[in-house]
């Protein structure tokens, strides 16, 4: 076994490329916690190279299935860990100190815009700012996004708009259906 | 373009993986995977040297295995 073999490496490298984004817009939608989603993702692809020779064998159409398996493990453990109401809580009081509210005080509009943007998909339910973050970042169709998360694409399509009504009315923004 | 649509653009634009971090979560699991590999060598060593030593157990167990099967 010798991971440094050049097509290990070069499967290794078209994975990567190709999936990067779209895991790493899962686990920010799955999580609302950017740090976080680094450290999954970098454990996903670590995982991916020690398993470079089963990665190898698949098809490159159902490498994807591989990878979002491991990445739905990784998010349930992390919950089991931390317990999700503990998670949900954490992001509550990080959102809540008087450090973040002073912060966008001191913004511009446009950062203060943002900042509360932020706030308001993190505070989505998680079934909401999954979809909304995978199609914001990573561009994906509804039916990529509902093969992604195991849903029916009508269903994503729902949730999509759930999320963005939400947040449009949350900030009094205008927003089409 | 809604003002929902332009504000989630540039938000997105701020929360996307950039190059530098995708750099370096490559290179991360690249050098861990390597340390990986040291590892499993290390483990496997004993097992390998036996199969390939001067008794050529890997000859014996695959003739045993073949009469089977």
């Amino acid at each position: 076994m010798t991971l440094s073999h050049p097509s290990s490496a070069s499967v290794f490298d078209d994975v990567y490329a190709a999936h990067r984004t779209t895991l790493h817009a899962y686990f920010l939608g799955r999580t609302g916690d950017p740090e976080l989603a680094l450290d999954l993702l970098q454990e996903v692809f670590l995982r991916a190279w020690r398993s470079v020779q089963t990665l190898a064998a698949l098809p490159a159409e159902r490498r994807h299935f591989w990878l979002f398996s491991i990445a739905r493990n990784l998010v349930v453990d992390i919950y089991r860990k931390r317990g999700a109401g503990d998670a949900a809580h954490e992001r509550l009081h990080r959102l809540a100190t008087p450090e973040h509210a002073e912060a966008a005080e001191r913004d511009a509009l446009e950062h203060e815009q943002l900042a509360e943007l932020d706030a308001a998909i993190r505070r989505l339910p998680d079934e909401l700012r999954a979809v909304l973050v995978l199609q914001v970042l990573s561009e994906r169709t509804s039916t990529e996004i509902g093969e992604i998360l195991g849903r029916p694409a009508g269903t994503v399509r729902y949730q999509l708009a759930q999320a963005r009504r939400r947040l449009a009315d949350e900030l009094h923004l205008e927003c089409e259906p | 373009m809604t003002q929902l649509d332009d504000l989630l653009a540039r938000w997105a634009a701020g929360q996307r993986l950039s190059q530098v971090q995708s750099d370096a979560i490559r290179a991360v699991v690249v050098r861990d995977g390597a340390d990986d590999e040291d590892w499993l060598d290390d483990l496997l060593r004993p097992v390998t040297a036996l199969l390939d030593g001067p008794h050529n157990l890997y000859e014996t167990l695959s003739r045993g295995y073949a009469k089977f099967a």
